[in-house]
Parts: C-alpha cells; structure tokens; sequence
C-alpha cells in the first residue's frame, strides 16, 4: 500500500501553498479595500473559505476517499469530462508559472534588477520538476521541511516594536475605502486559494485518519500569519502611509537593521521562494494528476516537460509588472469557480451515484 | 540520488552562480554618504524645477588627499543629478549608502513630497536615511571640511545620531517623516543643522505642516518639546528660575530624566475640544547653586515644585508657537481623531481652523530621584 500524508503534513502543505506573494501587498490591499481596520475583514474571507474546505470534506466523507475522478468518471461519460479536465490542466499549469513569474519579478525590484529574468523561472522550474517527479508523499515532507526553513522570519516582527504604534490603527473601523469592493475582495481572496487542490489529495489521505484538523489548523495558521502581518503593517504605517506603499510587507523589513546587516528585505525575499516552489510545485502536480487522466500512456516525466514548456511559453510576453496582475486576476476568477464549481459537481454526482444505487438494489 | 540532495545541489549551485552577474566592485565604486538638496533660485526652479545636488563621497584612494569627494550640480531631480554627478567623477556612483539626505531651508518651506516621493520609490533607499534640514543652504554646511573632525558626512551622520538618542532632536527617518506627512493627525518634524562661526552643529528642531517647512524651535527649548512628545529616558536638562535672597538666577540641573507622557482628549456636548498633557518626570539633582538644603525632604519638594512650574511655562509657550503656526508636531490629532467619528473628523479642517483653537492644559509632575554623593 503506497504511503499516506499524515494531516500536519497536510496542514503545512496547505500553509504553504496559501502564504506566498500575496502576504506583502496583503495589507496595503486590506487598508484599500475595507479602509482602517480592514484587515478585521480578513476572518470573513476565512470563513468562506472554510465553508469551501467543508464542501471537500463533505466530498471526502461521501467519496470515502476514493479519486475524485473516479467519482466522475463513474456517472459522466469521458468525452463530456475531457473539456472539463483540459480547463483544469490549463488553468493550474498557468497559475504555477504565472505565479513564479510574479516572485522573480518582485524579487527584481531589490535583487538583479538587470538580469534576465529567465534563468530564475528556469530554476523554480527545475526545483518544481524535480519536486513532482517524487509524488506527493515525498512533496509533503520537503514542503514541511521549508516550512520550517521561512517561518523563523515571523519574529523578525519584534525588531519592529519600538516604532510600533497602537495610534495608528485609529478607532475607526472599514472608513476610507479606496478601491472597488469587489476586485480588492476577489485579489484578497487569491491569498486564500491553494485549498480547492486538496480535492485531488483526498485518495492519499488515511481515512482513519484526522486529516481535515489537519486542514484547518493550516487554515488557520494562514489567517494568524496574515492577521499578524496586518497588524505589525498597520500599527507601523500610518493609514495614509499604508495605501503608499505597494509592499508594505517588503518594506517592513527593509526598517528592521542589525549590526551585522542592513537591508534584510534583500535577504527574507529570497526566503520565500520556498512558499513559491511549494505552491508552483502542487499546481504542476495538480495538473499533472490530471493529464495523466486525460494521456494515461504517456509518461508522466514527459507530461510534466510538456505542460511547463507550453506555459511557459504560452505566458512568454507577460513579463511586466501589470500584465502579471492582470492575468493573476483573471486566473483568480477562474480559480475561485473552480474552488466551488469542482466539489460541488463531485458532490453532485455521487448523489446521482446513489441514486442509481438504490434503483439498482430495488 | 535523493531529491533531497538535488535540491541542496540546485541551491548551492545557484548560490554561486549569482556572482556572476550584476556584479559591483568596490573600489570602482562610489557611494555616496550624503547628500545635499537646495533651492537656489525660487524662479528658476519654478519654471525649470532646477535644484542644486550636492554629494559627498568618502574617499578611499590612498593617493588622493581629502577625506571625501564633494560634487555639485544643477538638476532637475535627484535622478538626474545622478547622471551629471557621473561625469565628475572615476567611479560609478550608487546611492545605496546614502546615511543622510541634507535638504536645504528654502526647499523644505516649498515642501518636500515630490523629492521624498523619488527617495520612497527607488528601492535602493534605505527607510533608515536621515532626513535633516539644514539652516541655509545645505551645500554650505556640506562644503566645510575640518581637519580636527571625522569627514563631515560622518560628522554630520553621527551628530544627528547622538543627539537624537539624548533626546534633544526628533528622529525623522525617511519613514517615519513619511508617515507624519501622509497621517492628518500629525505633522513631520526634523532636526535642523547649521554652519556658523565656523562650527557645523545642530540648531533645534524644524516644524513642518505636512511636508512644508514652517517654523524652528531654538534648541533651548528642544528639550521641552521631548517632555511633551512622549515617553524617554536619557538626557538632562539646565533650569534656571528666582530665589529669595539671590541675585542672580539660581541653576539646577536636572539630569538622568525618565519622562512619561498621557494624552487626554475631552469633547464636550457643545463640541469643544480639551486636550490635557500630562508629563511625568522623575530625575536627579546633580547640581544646584541656591539656598535650599537637596538633603530636606521638604526642600526636595519645594524644587520639585519649582521644576514643574518651569517646565509648564515653557510648554505652554511651545504649544503657543505650534498652535500659532498650525503645526500639529506632537501629533495630537491623533488622539482627538479617536475620539471622534470618523465623518465629524473628515468634515473638519483639523489642521488650519480646529487645533489653532483648542484648549491645551499641560500638567508636569516632577521627582527628584535622588541628590548625588553629597548632603
């Protein structure tokens, strides 16, 4: 019997995937989005997202553990689920890339402003490569080993304390919104994304075991690193200040001065490439798990080959700043419809499943 | 071989490899230590937005004589300054390690967000640059070397730095000075520094409405300005008040302060604003020329009631100079914002028509913490 992901694990492996890029622009984002205090607003996002992870436990508890491809493939013909599974491969074999496109492009802001910035995707690529290759159970302990390896950044948040001011949260609370509600909610929420994959986990998952504590005690962590995030960023800026910065994560560190080092925002940056590999890596295999449904004769290892060099080539002109977003946004969209869309339709066919059950038991 | 050691492989490759490229020697390059921005001619910088820049850089070369590199010229950002200051120098300029940027009187009363902006956008900008203005024009304090002191962009970098551990003058890091500017409860304020009779030294402490320079405070009163801003420890301060049966002024030093400050903000049915400071001071009697006995209990009590009522005088008259010049320095905005709702606070003019108008009351509590060796 091939070996099951222990539910920390799964709680770390969700972590990371949730806590990347997104944790730096997060509070400038909150304070334009829902105004002062906004990040009170970060719980809501929480708990729809939760209700989201309760889908796929539900999914979990009904499919006992069994592939959700199976679960379709038993009521939908192949050839009705082949546009569905296409999508999908499309869908997260661009959000892997576009997503390490977007950490190596921040990352140039600070570090090799002129270099190309090729041989850094390359390099991510090479590592997710690699990472895939081994399957999930070997992912999962690698993602809790960088776990480890960046969450000691945290308390780097104590240096920040002497010019940390409770005055500049201001008493008001969600006032002086800048941005539209429903896009900043929508680019709030892409940091919350990375659970709707643990739908293709669910067959290697124990089902004796605790795996969806698991989950929320990953779940949760990300919303106390994002909360935590939030308050260091707002008692340190001023409101005004805070909608200014365009990282105000970034800069954060960049106050934070040793004897030794200056500038450690140069330094924590590269460090989060760690999350960057993780979540690249669990959208690589996530399609893969797909495209091995849709081309089960095809190796896996040219498979994978095959989906980063086409998006990577496919996201070849989107190399600015701008355009990043833009795509991150729209694949935000499509992404949140599959986070619901997926375990709903599962859901929806194993009922159709039991139905037909029982007719066939009368 | 196990993906974990590929990995390690790939790191440690990539490691090397990134010295490889965007590659910075250090003898070819200069860095500069700080940097001046003056406003010559209001004119000419009105229609052609020229500025006068002036750089010092340390100078390493063991030929060359100087302690430092000082070039200047006209531009029209720092940016551009850049490119010119290139031309007038053998290594490549970079302004990674600039400690203090140096901006001249005139420019800071014609407000300084559009230079600041530039300084908050380049990442190459550290939020620790000091910003200090100088009294004058900031080329003429740059200008100077002494051949008894440290190369003056040290000089001038570890002045401001003593200082504002002592509390005598703000702290205006490049982010802090940014968030008073963009906070509408509290204005920026920022050391001041001058060059005369041929001594380069602090000279109190520059008020700002938002990022206009508007006013000084002398640095004789700098001191008070800290029993109001906020907590501290550290530092002394010289009183001097009257007593029975001496002629002249009688000196106390009051050293070893550790202050505490309360802010209370009380708004009345009729809407009128009461802000109440309340300072908490305890300290030591290391010097004092008067009759009174520093070993009595209650002549101990009878200074200390002296030091507040000299204390207050003066606050009260800073608050006075800040009030009567619009500036909100000590940020009370802040606390009556809190108090306040949020639409009462948008719909009023704070800064111009509401603080200039306010009722401040400031009460000092004083302590002698102990006499020194002596009865």
């Amino acid at each position: 019997m091939k070996e099951k992901i222990h539910p920390f694990h799964l709680g770390i492996i969700l972590y990371m995937n949730q806590v990347g890029i997104g944790l730096f622009t997060m509070p400038r984002l909150v304070a334009e989005t829902y105004g002062t205090n906004g990040w009170i607003a970060l719980l809501g996002h929480y708990f729809i997202a939760a209700i989201n992870i309760l889908l796929i436990y539900l999914v979990f508890k009904w499919s006992k553990g069994q592939s959700i491809f199976e679960s379709l493939e038993k009521v939908i013909p192949k050839f009705l689920l082949f546009p569905i599974y296409l999508f999908l491969i499309a869908q997260w074999s661009f959000l892997g890339v576009i997503l390490a496109r977007y950490y190596v492009q921040i990352l140039q802001i600070n570090n090799f402003q002129t270099t190309n910035a090729y041989p850094f995707i390359i390099i991510i690529l090479i590592l997710t490569f690699l990472l895939v290759m081994k399957g999930i159970y070997n992912i999962s302990k690698v993602t809790t080993l960088l776990f480890f390896f960046v969450i000691w950044i945290v308390f780097l948040g104590f240096w920040l304390i002497p010019v940390w001011d409770a005055i500049n949260f201001t008493t008001f609370i969600f006032k002086g919104s800048s941005e539209n509600l429903i896009e900043g909610s929508i680019n709030l929420y892409s940091s919350f994304l990375g659970y709707e994959l643990i739908l293709l986990f669910l067959p290697y998952l124990d089902t004796k075991r605790k795996n969806f504590t698991g989950v929320f005690f990953g779940h949760s962590l990300t919303l106390l690193i994002y909360i935590y995030t939030c308050i260091m960023c707002f008692g340190f800026y001023s409101f005004g200040q805070l909608l200014e910065t365009l990282y105000p994560t970034l800069v954060l560190f960049e106050f934070i001065e040793f004897n030794f080092i200056e500038r450690i925002d140069a330094l924590v940056f590269p460090f989060f490439l760690s999350n960057i590999i993780v979540t690249t890596t669990i959208y690589f295999w996530s399609a893969l798990e797909v495209s091995s449904r849709v081309l089960p004769m095809i190796k896996t290892k040219w498979l994978l080959i095959f989906l980063m060099v086409v998006a990577t080539l496919a996201t070849l002109k989107v190399d600015i700043i701008r355009a990043i977003e833009a795509w991150i946004y729209k694949l935000t969209i499509l992404e949140i419809s599959v986070a619901f869309g997926l375990p709903l339709l599962v859901l929806l066919v194993l009922f159709v499943g039991k139905i037909k059950n029982k007719k066939g038991t009368i | 071989m196990h993906v974990f050691v590929k990995i390690v492989a790939v790191i440690f490759f990539v490691t090397l490899i990134t010295g490889c490229t965007d590659k910075r020697i250090i003898e070819e390059i200069a860095f500069i230590n700080l940097m001046g921005l003056d406003l010559v001619n209001k004119e000419d910088y009105e229609k052609n937005r020229h500025l006068l820049v002036t750089a010092s850089i340390p100078q390493i070369d063991p030929a060359a004589e100087a302690k430092r590199e000082l070039i200047f010229t006209n531009a029209k950002s720092d940016k551009e300054a850049m490119l010119n200051l290139s031309r007038k120098t053998n290594r490549t300029i970079v302004s990674g390690k600039i400690k203090v940027i140096l901006f001249g009187l005139d420019l800071a009363k014609n407000g300084l967000n559009e230079n600041l902006d530039t300084f908050e956008r380049d990442p190459i900008f550290g939020r620790q640059v000091k910003i200090v203005i100088a009294n004058g024009l900031a080329h003429d304090v740059m200008k100077p070397e002494f051949a008894e002191k440290p190369r003056p962009s040290t000089y001038i970098d570890k002045l401001i730095e003593k200082e504002t551990k002592m509390n005598s003058i703000p702290e205006a890091l490049l982010f802090q000075f940014q968030r008073d500017v963009a906070d509408d409860g509290k204005d920026p304020a920022a050391p001041m520094i001058t060059y005369a009779d041929n001594e380069v030294k602090i000279d109190g402490i520059a008020l700002f409405q938002n990022d206009k320079y508007i006013t000084k405070l002398e640095p004789d009163m700098s001191r008070y300005f800290f029993f109001l801003n906020g907590d501290f420890s550290a530092g002394a301060i010289n009183l001097s008040f009257e007593e029975k049966g001496k002629e002249s002024p009688v000196q106390f030093m009051y050293s070893a302060l550790k202050n505490s400050r309360d802010i209370q903000v009380k708004v009345n049915k009729q809407e009128e604003i009461d802000v109440t400071l309340t300072v908490n001071i305890v300290g030591s009697a290391l010097e004092y020329n008067g009759n009174m006995d520093l070993g009595k209990a209650e002549d101990q009590l009878y200074l200390e009631k002296k030091i507040e009522e000299n204390i207050e005088k003066k606050s009260i008259e800073i608050i006075k100079t800040l009030q009567t010049n619009k500036v909100d320095s000590l940020g009370l905005g802040r606390y009556v914002r809190n108090k306040l709702a949020y639409e009462k606070w948008k719909s009023m003019d704070w800064q111009n028509e509401v603080y200039p108008n306010i009722n401040i009351h400031v009460e000092v509590d004083a302590k002698i913490k102990d006499y020194g060796l002596r009865t």
